[in-house]
């Protein structure tokens, strides 16, 4: 349209430039012929007036000559004489005039012919005088008239000739001006009607832009709104974006509400803000970060209390418009302002749980997108909070759990050294008894040895006792263990308990009264400690809740009925008088466990025989016992007996413990049944009751409830199972490879440069297997997530390029997964997605591209990955003549790092050359049985290895001593050994050089000695003394060494004590020695015994190093001879002042 | 029996204190429940009645706060105790200690010497007893005297002997050592290479480099702060790609230096330094 307007236009400019020039082209022609013909008509006009002028003058002549006839007066000739001279040269002017005209060149000569004629006539015969006859005269005039009717005739031809050509002229300058005239006007009416048609299509034209302005202006207005409405989505999205990064801090040990606040203050450019924590114990908001708030804001809020409490209440964001003028404040250093603003309150629920609020003060009302953010964001700050929590819970969990086995443990093997202790008693105790059946048969004729043996046993039983006791003041810590060892404890006492008894029972009659007394004895204490064990058995069993519980409808009267039998029998023996009563308002029967209240019951009965008297009573009786609205029983036991004093009372429940240290001896019995009772008791759901005056008796009372509840599962059975509940790992086990798109998997040979495409688009892969394998790549193609996993693992590709959208395992996860993983995380991971994730950039791919993908796209990808390759590429250098024959090593290691290279080189010369030529990362160098020799060689390109920082690893087949060790150590960074799986650990080493340590970092180096805080000064007050350092740490001897040396010290080491020794020998001129204490062979304490004793060096300067830090070790090495000592690790600054103090003298 | 409990912790702490203050051993780090019930047993054991009973005779009866020291150190070993772990520094932590011309071991807290006796018989079958040199260390010089005569009761010798072929020994057990009367002997040759040194691992420092330390069980007595510190004293104390063995039921997780180790194999406790 446009175009079309122009050419319109153009076409209609042309036209009128070109009508312009043709009108004056017209008109100057015009003009040009007009002005010829004007000279021309002019010209015309001179010849006429010339032969005017010379017919005038013949006129003259003639009327001269006439006149002078008629009156002879001369005067009158003269006329005719002036025109004699005058008429030739008109002629010749004439004749001028028409040269250009032929036809009246011929008239003029004509003219002039005729001219001539009567000038000669009237010079010659025509001669006139006053004298002249008349009639002469007559005919001379009759002959002159008649020249001159000639020469009128002729000047009349010319004349006419001339204004023929005049009229000519004339008419032909009329013609041409009529002619201009018409292409003029007819030119100026084209010219008008071009410029009319020209400015219709103008005015139309600029009609229908400015008609298009307007559209575009509307349209231009749409635009702007749909991008604000974007801008704003893209503002919340970033802001989502930005807030979320801001909270993920991965060590979990930031402060999370710090950075809540901070991040969603800073991106919404809020001036304050706060955030509280719910904490669900007190029901309150606690403030636990702010932005810019008044230190006067309040810190807490019930729920529902204030602003942020009835927030809280809500699940939708509160708004607070319209606040009261000074109603908030913010603070800074350079003052504060109030102001009136919104307050914005944002709940945090995660499901059904308040999480926290978020306080938002803004000094202009908040706007729909601020607001939109915090909706979106709500949700994962709720969470993230949620999280944080949680895992600060679970961690704490863990800890305990931990702490909780190390308890265990540690109380195990505490038993354990007490069970010891025992058996090794009940050892004694068996060879003893071994020793007193011998005794038996020799009984008659040794009876006094007898005696003195059974005092052995006596003394025996005591430390039995004795040890038992240690038992039980340790056993109250259950232990499985010991419940395990029941059997193993029994077995032995119970053959004590057997031969004891035979020998009481005296069968063969040959013991005499006394010694059956005392075998009862053996087996009366042998019961006891059976007793015991049981009890502790018992206790460390309900303590470590292996008892249980088994309730049953329990009949109040079977159970009078059984305590009644059970000690009846005693009491009548005893003299004490027992009565047992019921209360009639109790139930028939009780749900409980009957067996343990027997056991309970039992022994709370016979407590109370024991420490009755005769002539006492024991009494007991079942009544009801509720309290509140709980149904209880109450039994019992009251005696008459000795009683307990109220601070013992505290004590008798405690397992071990006995109102009377005393009361055992007396009374016999492990003081563990109330103990056992209590526990039971407790496990019954009931408690135990006591009252009790000294001298009057006790009373102890048995509460238990009708019904008994067994309690819930302990917390930490629950937690347990929590832990257990783990990452589940993905199974590559039913993984099936697709056989959609065609790839190298079976052709992929070892060293070929392989990349996997996880993409699950079949397609899409296809491209860029192709693509890849233009590029060179042996290519492996997988559609889901678990399929690449288990190619990558399989195959270990060079360079990974992964979809994010995949079945299975997503492209999220997966990349997680291979970075996690040892072996794959040096893969290089490109992503290629539709997605676009922040959360790339701490996934750790190595480079992301957007689908859809072209092809610059592509090659972009893969040079990226192989610039990746091609810089990550790893280079180790073997020097070696004699080992690494077959590439073993480098199958090993190309197995797992497919990104590295070996070198192999045979001398020195050779490596030096490949060093200096090309980069490597590490140095294998095999050293022979000569390591003085290996090392000299190995120095040679050890400028070159500490300039590139390559690191060097020592191979060797042979036993080295410590000081070959410390040579080697001194040029290399490992020794490694040739043994069987020694490969192995060259992995190990060159993994540790080649990819954990590339950050530059060093090997973490550790404190052997601590560096003042300034560099120690030179001041020469060492330099030149010769200094012998013993010690078996290396690195100990390397920083010394550095250091001594940097003293311009001369420094020689020695392993241990024997090599000191020795090299004192050799080195007479030894100024001081710095002596390690902790070494083998010879430790420091002996060498410098010797030194002083054996050697006679009294004087020399020993500074004792070492590592212990106990108030003895000083004056143990000042004795061994050391002349001062010094802890490890090493002050420098000490060390050297203490040198310096020893050398001075 | 004593009728009273030290169960107070000012009293407890003022016992320790003491002890600090005159023989240079500081068990305030030690984990407080098990501080507790050893110190209450020594109470009970000497029948000292009271606090001041207990600090007077700690303070005049050296001989006394040697076994106060025994006491409170707990000294339960075995040899091939948890014969797995043996059977996993056979399988994986032996054949790389194997490459280093040089092998240092460490048994920090090694008590009677059983476990590191055990280590050396292992080395031995592996040819590499040679080429070891093992520093054996404990807090108590009691306990050192006797893990350097190398004697053992006989009667454990069959236990022992079971947890041997557990954990993959096909030797003759019995060649290890002799029998004589109640007790047996471990061998001298096995025992030439192990360096016994007092060092207290509460307040001394690294002395060598080692590419195994193994300290089990000890940890379990120690609280949170202390087991860090001799963490981080191990740590200090190993070379690069260094093994590390605990107990079974220690952790190096809950430390400074979880980060830099790995387990060898799940569930036995041996771990390996990282760089």
């Amino acid at each position: 349209m446009n175009k079309y307007v122009s050419f319109r236009l153009y076409m209609g400019l042309g036209l009128a430039v070109l009508i312009v020039l043709a009108v004056a082209t017209v008109t100057f022609t015009s003009l040009n012929d007009q002005e010829e013909d004007n000279r021309w008509i002019h010209h015309t006009v001179e010849v006429l007036q010339k032969v005017r002028d010379i017919r005038y003058d013949v006129v003259q002549m003639r009327g001269g000559r006439r006149t002078f006839w008629f009156t002879g007066s001369e005067h009158f000739i003269e006329g005719y004489e002036r025109g004699r001279a005058t008429v030739p040269a008109n002629i010749v002017i004439l004749k001028e005039l028409v040269s250009d005209n032929p036809l009246q060149t011929a008239n003029v000569n004509n003219l002039n012919a005729s001219l001539s004629t009567l000038l000669a006539f009237w010079e010659g015969s025509g001669k006139i005088a006053l004298s002249t006859p008349r009639d002469r005269i007559s005919r001379l005039i009759f002959e002159e008239e008649k020249l001159l009717q000639k020469v009128y005739a002729q000047f009349e031809t010319v004349k006419s000739e001339e204004q023929r050509l005049l009229s000519i002229r004339e008419e032909a300058v009329n013609k041409s001006n009529n002619v201009t005239i018409t292409v003029v006007v007819i030119g100026i009416i084209v010219l008008l009607l071009v410029v009319l048609v020209l400015v219709n299509a103008v005015v139309s034209t600029l009609k229908s832009r400015i008609r298009a302005g307007n559209k575009l202006k509307q349209s231009l207005d749409d635009m702007e709104a749909l991008n604000k409405l974007a801008e704003d989505k893209n503002w919340v999205l970033s802001g989502v974006a930005e807030i979320t990064n801001g909270i993920q801090s991965i060590d979990g040990k930031s402060d999370l509400s710090k950075d809540i606040i901070d991040s969603v203050v800073a991106y919404m450019e809020l001036p304050a803000g706060a955030i509280y924590l719910y904490e669900e114990e007190t029901e309150t908001l606690q403030m636990m970060a702010a932005v810019a708030v008044s230190s006067q804001a309040g810190i807490a809020f019930k729920k529902g209390e204030g602003i942020v409490g009835s927030a809280a209440l809500k699940r939708e964001m509160s708004i607070f418009r319209d606040i009261p003028f000074d109603y908030w404040r913010i603070e800074s250093a350079l003052g504060k302002t109030s102001g009136k603003g919104e307050i914005v309150c944002v709940c945090l629920w995660v499901a059904e749980s308040l999480k926290g609020v978020i306080e938002l003060g803004s000094l202009n009302p908040f706007t729909e997108r601020q607001l939109q953010l915090l909706e979106s964001v709500r949700g994962t700050l709720a969470a993230s909070i949620h999280t944080r929590q949680s895992r600060i819970k679970i961690n704490q969990l863990l800890e305990q759990v931990q702490e909780q086995q190390e308890a265990m443990i540690s109380q195990q093997e505490e038993l354990r050294q007490t069970n010891e202790e025992l058996n090794k008693q009940t050892q004694e105790l068996l060879a003893s008894e071994e020793e007193l059946k011998t005794q038996e048969e020799e009984l008659k004729q040794i009876n006094t040895e007898l005696v003195e043996k059974n005092d052995i046993v006596e003394e025996a039983r005591r430390a039995l006792t004795v040890k038992a006791r240690e038992l039980e003041a340790t056993s109250k810590y259950k232990s499985e263990f010991l419940a395990n060892m029941s059997h193993e404890l029994r077995t032995p006492l119970n053959s004590v308990l057997i031969l004891a008894k035979l020998l009481s029972d005296n069968t063969p009659g040959n013991l005499n009264n006394k010694q059956i007394e005392y075998a009862k004895i053996i087996h009366k204490s042998g019961s006891d400690l059976l007793q015991l064990i049981n009890d502790i058995l018992d206790l460390s069993k309900i303590e470590a809740g292996k008892i249980e519980i088994l309730p049953e409808q329990m009949r109040i009267d079977s159970v009078v009925t059984d305590i009644s039998q059970l000690f009846s029998v005693v009491a009548s023996e005893k003299g004490i008088r027992y009565t047992i009563d019921t209360d009639s308002s109790l139930p028939a029967t009780i749900f409980t466990d009957k067996q343990r209240v027997e056991q309970i019951l039992k022994n709370l009965l016979s407590n109370a025989f024991k420490f009755t008297p005769a002539g006492g009573a024991v009494t007991v009786s079942f009544a009801p016992r509720h309290q509140f609205n709980k149904q209880r029983i109450g039994i019992s036991v009251t005696d008459t007996g000795i009683g307990i004093s109220p601070a013992q009372q505290q004590l008798i429940f405690e397992a071990f413990q006995q109102a009377d240290g005393s009361t055992s001896r007396q009374y016999g019995g492990t003081g563990l049944g109330l103990s056992i009772s209590k526990e039971l008791v407790r496990l019954l759901g009931g408690e135990i009751e006591l009252s009790s005056e000294e001298g009057k008796g006790s009373s102890f009372t048995l509460i238990l409830p009708y019904t008994y509840e067994a309690p819930p599962p302990s917390a930490t059975d629950s937690l347990r199972d929590e832990i257990t509940v783990s990452d589940k790992p993905v199974s590559l086990e039913n993984v099936t490879e697709q056989d959609k798109v065609e790839d190298d998997r079976g052709q992929v040979q070892k060293g070929d440069p392989t990349i996997l495409i996880i993409e699950d688009d079949a397609n899409f892969a296809t491209i860029l297997k192709d693509f890849a394998r233009a590029k060179g790549f042996k290519t492996l193609v997988a559609l889901k997530g678990d399929e690449g996993l288990l190619y990558a693992r399989n195959y270990l590709p060079d360079a990974i390029i992964l979809d994010v959208q995949l079945p299975v395992i997503d492209g999220w996860s997966l990349l997680k997964i291979l970075k996690a993983d040892e072996a794959l995380k040096n893969i290089p991971v490109h992503i290629i997605s539709a997605f676009d994730d922040n959360r790339l950039h701490t996934a750790g791919a190595l480079a992301y591209i957007k689908k859809p993908v072209d092809r610059e796209g592509l090659e972009k990808a893969f040079s990226t990955i192989n610039t990746y390759l091609v810089e990550h590429l790893r280079k180790v250098l073997i020097i070696s003549s004699a080992h690494f024959k077959d590439d073993s090593l480098e199958k090993l290691f190309r197995q797992k790092h497919p990104e590295t290279m070996f070198e192999q080189v045979a001398d020195i010369a050779e490596a030096r050359k490949k060093i200096n030529e090309s980069s490597f990362d590490c140095v294998i160098a095999d050293v022979d049985s000569n390591i003085a020799e290996g090392v000299r060689r190995l120095s040679e390109i050890q400028d070159e290895l500490r300039e590139k920082q390559i690191p060097l690893i020592i191979y060797l087949d042979t036993d080295i001593s410590a000081a070959d060790e410390l040579m080697l150590k001194k040029v290399s960074d490992a020794i490694v050994r040739e043994s069987p799986f020694v490969n192995d650990r060259l992995k190990d080493e060159l993994e540790l050089f080649l990819f954990k340590l590339q950050a530059n970092e060093p090997v973490k180096e550790t404190k052997h000695i601590t560096p003042s805080a300034h560099k120690p000064i030179n001041d020469g007050s060492l330099s030149g003394k010769k200094v012998l350092v013993v010690d078996d740490d290396m690195r100990n001897v390397f920083a010394l060494s550095n250091l001594l040396e940097s003293q311009e010290m001369q420094v020689t080491a020695a392993a241990d004590g024997r090599e000191a020794l020795e090299a004192l020998k050799t080195n007479k001129d030894i100024d001081i020695v710095l002596m390690d204490i902790m070494m083998p062979e010879m430790d420091g304490y002996e060498a410098m015994t010797r030194i002083r004793k054996d050697m006679h060096l009294e004087h020399l300067p020993i500074i004792a190093l070492t590592a212990k830090a106990m108030s003895g070790d000083r004056e143990k090495c000042i004795a061994a001879g050391a002349s001062d000592y010094i802890t490890k690790p090493v002050d420098t600054q000490k060390l050297l002042s203490l040198m310096r103090v020893w050398l001075s003298a | 029996m004593s009728s009273w409990q030290f169960d107070d912790r000012a009293a407890i702490e003022d016992i320790l204190r003491v002890v600090a203050r005159h023989y240079g051993y500081d068990f305030s780090g030690y984990a407080y429940a098990s501080l507790v019930r050893r110190i209450n047993r020594f109470a009970q054991e000497t029948r000292c009645g009271s606090l001041y009973d207990l600090k007077y005779r700690l303070l005049n009866d050296e001989h006394s706060f040697r076994h106060f020291l025994a006491e409170i150190t707990v000294n339960v070993t075995e040899m091939f105790r948890d014969p797995l772990y043996y059977r996993v520094l056979r399988e994986k932590v032996l054949p790389v200690l194997a490459s280093y011309p040089i092998i240092k071991i460490w048994h920090a807290g090694c008590s009677s010497g059983e476990e590191v006796f055990s280590m050396c018989i292992l080395l031995q079958e592996y040819g590499l007893l040679e080429r070891t040199q093992l520093h054996a260390t404990d807090i108590n010089p009691a306990n050192l005297d006797k893990a350097r005569k190398g004697i053992l009761p006989l009667r454990s010798m069959r236990e022992y002997t079971a947890n041997y072929q557990q954990s993959g020994g096909n030797q003759e057990f019995a060649d290890y050592y002799t029998a004589m009367y109640d007790h047996a002997i471990i061998h001298g040759e096995l025992r030439k290479k192990i360096l016994f040194s007092q060092h207290n691992l509460v307040s001394d420092q690294a002395f060598q480099e080692f590419q195994l330390i193994s300290c089990r069980n000890v940890l379990i007595y120690f609280n949170r702060d202390l087991q860090n510190r001799v963490l981080n004293l191990f740590n200090e104390s190993l070379s690069p790609l260094g093994f590390l063995s605990l107990g079974m039921k220690e952790s190096v997780r809950f430390s400074d230096i979880s980060g830099t180790f790995g387990e060898v194999q799940t569930g036995t406790k041996i771990y390996r330094r990282k760089n």
